[in-house]
């Protein structure tokens, strides 16, 4: 039997367009090279 | 292999991975191949391009035009985001369009997670007619009708998301729970175009609906429009305008009524207010009207026994004796009040003590002869009640009392005289009257 208070609260609101600024300002855009060269600068630098 | 060509590899299979889900159209799975492989390599353009092209795909405009942006700043030149955001702007309204969309569906869910769902669903119906291909709209949509029982519509719903996303978890779940109850949710089959089919799309600014009858008109049929014009109106007069005016003209009539209806009966209340008060004032004034006829018109009243005092001062100066026995045989000095006259009462009833018994009897007498007992009677009674023992004037008051019928009037009299009196002869005759 369905939940139905559980289901309606998994929904989140979509993004907005008006938002759409904000979300790209606040956008994590590391990948894993990014990681990889931050370990690898921690590494020499050590 | 370094590290830099290692993560470009992965990040280039799981988009692979991804492109052939999109093309299945699993575009959960894709998406979440798409967004591997960004982590591995975010300058992986066209990994990005076809996220934003998932997300448009499922009406996440926001989502899609974050993703679009990104990747045309991640690489400027030769993208294929630059067509994708073109087409968006290009075309007049879309944007405007999407942003409804969104906004209702972010409102809807805000009236569903508030217990509002038949609110939500309103606004959830405006949304999917504009946009079937929101996925996320449908399926809340789906999840309300699921919950009011309503499992055609849910079916519907969950089929329109599997169409667009064959591999959507929460679509399949919605689906199993529509199996559960009875309910197949099977994807539309497309409609096939049948000739004189109304089209039920959203119209347009610039529609201009043309009606199928439309032709110019003749004059006869300009003269008939214009009599079936003057028919109408007269018709809206006399059924619509009439009817209100009466009833309005009505309304007031019955208003003036009442108001001169209010004011009668106020006048009425008046009226009866004042005749209260008028046969108060005739019974006071009646009242009024006696007490100064005791006090002036009767031979009884105080004024008269004023003036018979009066009289008797008068009746002295002209040394008329006579006179002041007479006139004293009438006066009832109870009724003067003032002291000052009650004190020349008092030295006119001493001087009638002395010397007026005699005449008072004479008066009597006099009056007895005449025939006339009741005069008699005042002064035989003025005699003893000047002098007690006026045994003479008893006898006769007795006999006049006797006469009248009055016995025990005469009796008593009688009696002092039987008494008391030293006369013996007058006694014996008392006797005898008495009937002893």
């Amino acid at each position: 039997m369905m939940d139905f208070e559980a289901e309606i609260n998994e929904y989140r609101p979509s993004l907005e367009v008006d938002a759409v600024e904000d979300a790209i300002v606040k956008s994590d855009l590391t990948d894993m090279n990014d990681i990889m060269m931050g370990l690898i600068k921690e590494v020499s630098k050590e | 292999m370094d590290y830099g060509r290692k993560t470009r590899v992965i990040a280039n299979s799981y988009y692979n991975m991804g492109l052939e889900r999109a093309r299945l159209r699993d575009l959960s799975g894709a998406a979440e191949c798409l967004k591997k492989s960004l982590h591995f390599n975010k300058y992986m353009t066209d990994a990005r391009n076809l996220l934003g092209l998932i997300y448009y795909e499922v009406g996440e405009v926001g989502d899609a035009l974050v993703q679009w942006v990104i990747s045309m700043n991640l690489q400027p030149e030769d993208n294929r985001a630059d067509y994708y955001l073109g087409e968006i702007q290009r075309k007049k309204g879309t944007m405007d369009n999407e942003r409804r969309a969104v906004r209702r569906f972010n409102q809807a869910l805000v009236y569903a997670q508030n217990g509002s769902e038949d609110l939500a669903i309103m606004q959830l119906n405006k949304v999917v007619e504009g946009k079937p291909g929101y996925v996320k709209a449908q399926l809340l949509f789906a999840l309300l009708c699921i919950a009011r029982e309503d499992y055609q519509k849910a079916s519907k719903a969950v089929s329109k998301v599997l169409q667009i996303d064959c591999n959507n978890s929460k679509a399949l779940y919605y689906k199993s729970l529509l199996k559960a109850s009875g309910v197949n949710a099977k994807p539309e089959p497309e409609k096939r175009k049948l000739k004189n089919v109304v089209s039920h799309r959203q119209m347009e600014d610039d529609d201009v609906i043309i009606p199928p009858s439309y032709r110019e008109n003749t004059k006869d049929q300009a003269v008939l429009n214009i009599l079936a014009g003057l028919v109408l109106g007269a018709a809206v007069v006399l059924f619509l305008v009439m009817p209100a005016q009466t009833k309005s003209i009505n309304e007031n009539h019955n208003k003036e009524i009442s108001k001169y209806s209010e004011q009668l009966s106020q006048a009425n209340k008046k009226s009866t207010s004042l005749n209260d008060q008028l046969e108060t004032l005739k019974t006071e004034k009646k009242a009024t009207e006696d007490s100064l006829a005791s006090l002036t018109n009767n031979a009884d009243s105080i004024l008269a026994q004023y003036q018979t005092v009066i009289g008797i001062l008068n009746a002295y100066k002209k040394n008329d004796f006579p006179t002041v026995v007479k006139l004293y045989a009438g006066l009832d000095s109870t009724l003067i009040t003032s002291e000052g006259v009650q004190a020349v009462i008092g030295e006119i009833r001493k001087d009638m003590s002395e010397n007026g018994i005699t005449v008072l009897e004479g008066l009597g007498d006099k009056s007895m002869a005449a025939g006339d007992s009741p005069t008699a009677l005042v002064y035989y009674s003025k005699c003893f009640e000047l002098k007690p023992a006026s045994w003479q004037a008893k006898y006769k008051a007795a006999m006049i009392y006797k006469a009248m019928g009055e016995k025990d009037q005469a009796n008593g009299l009688f009696s002092d005289v039987i008494n008391n009196s030293k006369d013996v002869e007058l006694a014996t005759k008392a006797k005898t009257e008495r009937g002893f």
